[in-house]
C-alpha cells in the first residue's frame, strides 16, 4: 500500500488513505475492518478486535519531540501472558514509520527498522546476556508467549500477524531491544532506547480526568 | 469505583464482573462467588481461597502518593514458604504511571514500583551501589498467595509461586527482584508511615494495622542521616579547635606572684599570707600552681583568694599526693607532686591569697606561683564532650535499633560480630 493512496474498505466502502510510504496493515476507520492490499500479497491477520484499555493515547496523537515530531497513525496490541503491549506505529518526515512500544507507563522508541536476529537463539532469555552486536549485549527481561493480537489504523512493516510467538524484551540502559520469536520462522527485532512519557511531549491525547 | 462498560463472565458461577481495568486485567476474583480466574485462554483454573482476608484499604479507594492518583485494583495475602509469616499486597494503578504496589507487614508500609532498569551490580552477590548508596540483602524467599480479592494486570497467583524473590535494603529505600526461568522484574521501593498510608486514601490511621516491632525499612532515626550527622560533628570539632588555639594563641599568660614558703616560718600562725598582687584588665582566668618537694608523701592547702578592694574571698582546696616504690614489675609512681587550681573570669583588682597548710611528718614547704590570663583545654574538652554527647548517642541507638531490624533477617552483617 502506498501513501497517500486512498482505499476503499470492502466492508462499508468508507475510504481510507495511506499515510506511511509503507503499508503493511491498514484497518478502516470507520467499521475496523481489515482492508486488504489490492497487489494481494498479504497474508490475513489472525486479530482480535482492538479492546478497551487505560492507554492514553490515541489514533492522532503526536509527540513532539526537540528534533522531530510525529503523529500516532495506528496500532498493534499484543495480548502477552501477564501483560500487554501496545505498539503504536506513527508517521514522521513524510511517510516514514517508527514504533513508539507502550506498557503501564513505561515508552520505547524504535526509528530503526525490523532486523534479522542470527545469532544462537537459546540466549534470548530472561537474566541472559544476548549480543546484538560487537558494541551492543543487553540483559534478557522478560519472556512471553503473545496470545492475541489486535490493530487499528495503520502499520508500517509488520511480519508477526498470529499470534502465538514469543515475545522477549532485552535492556541496558536506555538501549532495548524488542523480539518476535516463531519457532517455524525466523527472529526479528526491533532495537531502540527507553524513554519517559514526559520527554515523549504527547499532545492530543485522552485525558483521563479522574486520574488527576 | 466508576463506571466501566467493560465486563467479564465468573467461569464457576457465571456472574457478569464490571471490570474496571478493561483489558489490562487479566485475572480477577468473582464479585459475586469469590473464586480467582484467569481471563486469557492459556490457563482456565479456577482458584478458591480457603479464607477470607478484609484489606485495610478497599478496593476502589483512590489515593495520591507524590503527587500521583492511584486506585486500588487488587489484594492479595502471601505467605513467605520457609518461614510462613503473612504480608498484605495492595495494586495500586494509574493510566500515566503504570502500576504499583502498597506492601504491609506487621503494620510498616512501603510504596514499590517497577523500575525500567536493574540496579547497578555490587562487588558482591549480597548487595550493590546505586546512587551512591550501598544496598543489602535482607531477605529472599519463595511466597505463595493465600489470598486475593480484585483485579490484577498479571497472573498474580502464578507469578508468586514461580519466582524467587529477592529484597535489599537502606532504609528508607528497598529494592526487589522477582526471578523466574521467563522474567526478572525489579522494583524500587520507600517506607511510608502509616499516617502517610492513612492520609493519602483518606482512611482513619487507625483502622490500618497496628505496628509492631521496626520495619525492614522504616528510617529508625528520623530523617537524621549518618553522614550529615558525622560531617556536622567533624565541622562543630574543627570549629572548637580553631577557637581553641586562637584563645590559646592570645592568653597573656602574666606571672602575678611567685613565692616559696617554708613550715619553719609559721611559727605559731596558722596560715601564710602572700603579698598584694594586682589584677590587670578586664575579668580573666587565674592559676595557682602548687609545687611541693614530696617523697612518699602529701601536702594539703586551703586557698583564700581575698580581692582587697571590695574584701569579697574566693576559697578552694588542693591536695598533692605522690609516692613511688618498686614492686615485682619494677618502679611504679602514683600521683605528682605539683597541683594547680584554675579560677575562671577573676575581676581587676588587688589581692591576696591565705594559704591554710597542713604538713606532713617529712613535707615542710611549698611553692606558690600565681598566673594571670592563662589558656585552658578544659573548655575545650567540656564543650567537646557536650557536643559529642548527641552524636554517641545517636550511633549508639542506631546501632541497637539495626540489630534489632537485622535480626529478622537470615543475611545479618552483625550475625558475624556476635
Amino acid at each position: 500500500m502506498q501513501r497517500n493512496e486512498v482505499y476503499s474498505c470492502p466492508q462499508c466502502q468508507a475510504l481510507n488513505k495511506a499515510t506511511l510510504s509503507q503499508t503493511s496493515i491498514l484497518i478502516c476507520k470507520s467499521c475496523k475492518s481489515l482492508i486488504p492490499d489490492p497487489q494481494g500479497h498479504q497474508a490475513l491477520p489472525d486479530a482480535s478486535p482492538m479492546p478497551e484499555d487505560w492507554s492514553f493515547l490515541k489514533l492522532g496523537s503526536v509527540c513532539d519531540l526537540p528534533q522531530q515530531s510525529f503523529t500516532i497513525v495506528g496500532r498493534c496490541r499484543l495480548q502477552l501472558r501477564n501483560e500487554y503491549k501496545n505498539f503504536w506505529c506513527a508517521e514522521y518526515a513524510s511517510g516514514k514509520a517508527l514504533y513508539v512500544v507502550e506498557s503501564f507507563g513505561s515508552f520505547a522508541i524504535f526509528l530503526s527498522p525490523w532486523a534479522d536476529y542470527t545469532k544462537n537463539a537459546s540466549k534470548l532469555r530472561a537474566g541472559k546476556s544476548i549480543e546484538i552486536s560487537s558494541d551492543v549485549t543487553l540483559t534478557g527481561e522478560y519472556v512471553e508467549k503473545c496470545e492475541g493480537l489486535s490493530f487499528e489504523g495503520e502499520l508500517g512493516p509488520w511480519a508477526f500477524i498470529k499470534p502465538g510467538f514469543f515475545v522477549v524484551q532485552a535492556s541496558t540502559g536506555p538501549k532495548t531491544a524488542i523480539f518476535f520469536i516463531d519457532p517455524k520462522k525466523n527472529i526479528d527485532y526491533l532495537l531502540g532506547e527507553k524513554i519517559t512519557s514526559d520527554r515523549l511531549n504527547f499532545k492530543n491525547t485522552i485525558e483521563w480526568n479522574e486520574w488527576k | 469505583m466508576s463506571g466501566s462498560n467493560y465486563t467479564l463472565k465468573c467461569p464457576k458461577c457465571q456472574a457478569v464482573n464490571t471490570v474496571r481495568g478493561k483489558a489490562m486485567t487479566l485475572a480477577m476474583t468473582c464479585s459475586s462467588c469469590s473464586v480467582y480466574f484467569r481471563v486469557g485462554n492459556w490457563d482456565k483454573t479456577i482458584t478458591p481461597f480457603h479464607s477470607a482476608y478484609e484489606p485495610a484499604l478497599p478496593l476502589g479507594t483512590k489515593g495520591k502518593i507524590d503527587g500521583v492518583v492511584y486506585e486500588v485494583m487488587g489484594f492479595t495475602v502471601k505467605k513467605e514458604q520457609k518461614y510462613k509469616y503473612q504480608w498484605r499486597e495492595y495494586l495500586l494503578f494509574n493510566p500515566f504511571q503504570g502500576y504499583a504496589f502498597l506492601s504491609e507487614y506487621d503494620g510498616h508500609w512501603n510504596i514499590i514500583w517497577p523500575i525500567e532498569n536493574e540496579p547497578t551490580k555490587g562487588t558482591t552477590k549480597s548487595d550493590f551501589y546505586e546512587g551512591g548508596v550501598s544496598y543489602q540483602l535482607f531477605q529472599k524467599y519463595e511466597a505463595k498467595v493465600v489470598y486475593a480479592r480484585g483485579e490484577f494486570f498479571f497472573d498474580v497467583v502464578d507469578l508468586t509461586n514461580s519466582t524467587l524473590n529477592r529484597e535489599y535494603i537502606a532504609p528508607p529505600f528497598m529494592y526487589a527482584v522477582e526471578e523466574s526461568d521467563d522474567s526478572v522484574l525489579w522494583c524500587k521501593g520507600e517506607h511510608i508511615t502509616k499516617q502517610e498510608v492513612a492520609s493519602a486514601f483518606n482512611v482513619q490511621a487507625k483502622s490500618l494495622p497496628t505496628q509492631k516491632g521496626i520495619g525492614y525499612t522504616q528510617p529508625v532515626m528520623g530523617s537524621i542521616q549518618s553522614s550529615t550527622l558525622i560531617n556536622f560533628t567533624i565541622f562543630v570539632f574543627v570549629a572548637l579547635l580553631i577557637s581553641q588555639f586562637y584563645f590559646s594563641s592570645n592568653a597573656e599568660e602574666t606571672i602575678v606572684y611567685q613565692g616559696t614558703f617554708y613550715q619553719s616560718a609559721l611559727g605559731d600562725q596558722k596560715f601564710f599570707v602572700t603579698p598584694s598582687f594586682v589584677l590587670e584588665g578586664s575579668s580573666k582566668s587565674l592559676t595557682i600552681d602548687i609545687e611541693a618537694p614530696l617523697q612518699n608523701d602529701w601536702f594539703f592547702g586551703e586557698f583564700s583568694l581575698i580581692n582587697e578592694d571590695n574584701g569579697t574571698e574566693l576559697i578552694f582546696t588542693k591536695d598533692i599526693e605522690y609516692y613511688e616504690g618498686y614492686d615485682d614489675e619494677g618502679r611504679w609512681t602514683e600521683g605528682s607532686s605539683h597541683g594547680e587550681a584554675f579560677l575562671s573570669k577573676i575581676p581587676a583588682g588587688k589581692y591576696h591569697i591565705n594559704v591554710y597548710p597542713e604538713f606532713s611528718t617529712s613535707s615542710h614547704q611549698f611553692s606558690l606561683l600565681v598566673k594571670r590570663d592563662v589558656a585552658t583545654m578544659s573548655n575545650f574538652f567540656l564543650a567537646f564532650v557536650v557536643l559529642a554527647l548527641f552524636p554517641a548517642g545517636y550511633f549508639i541507638r542506631k546501632n541497637l535499633m539495626e540489630r534489632k531490624r537485622w535480626s529478622e533477617s537470615d543475611y545479618s552483617p552483625y550475625d558475624s560480630y556476635e
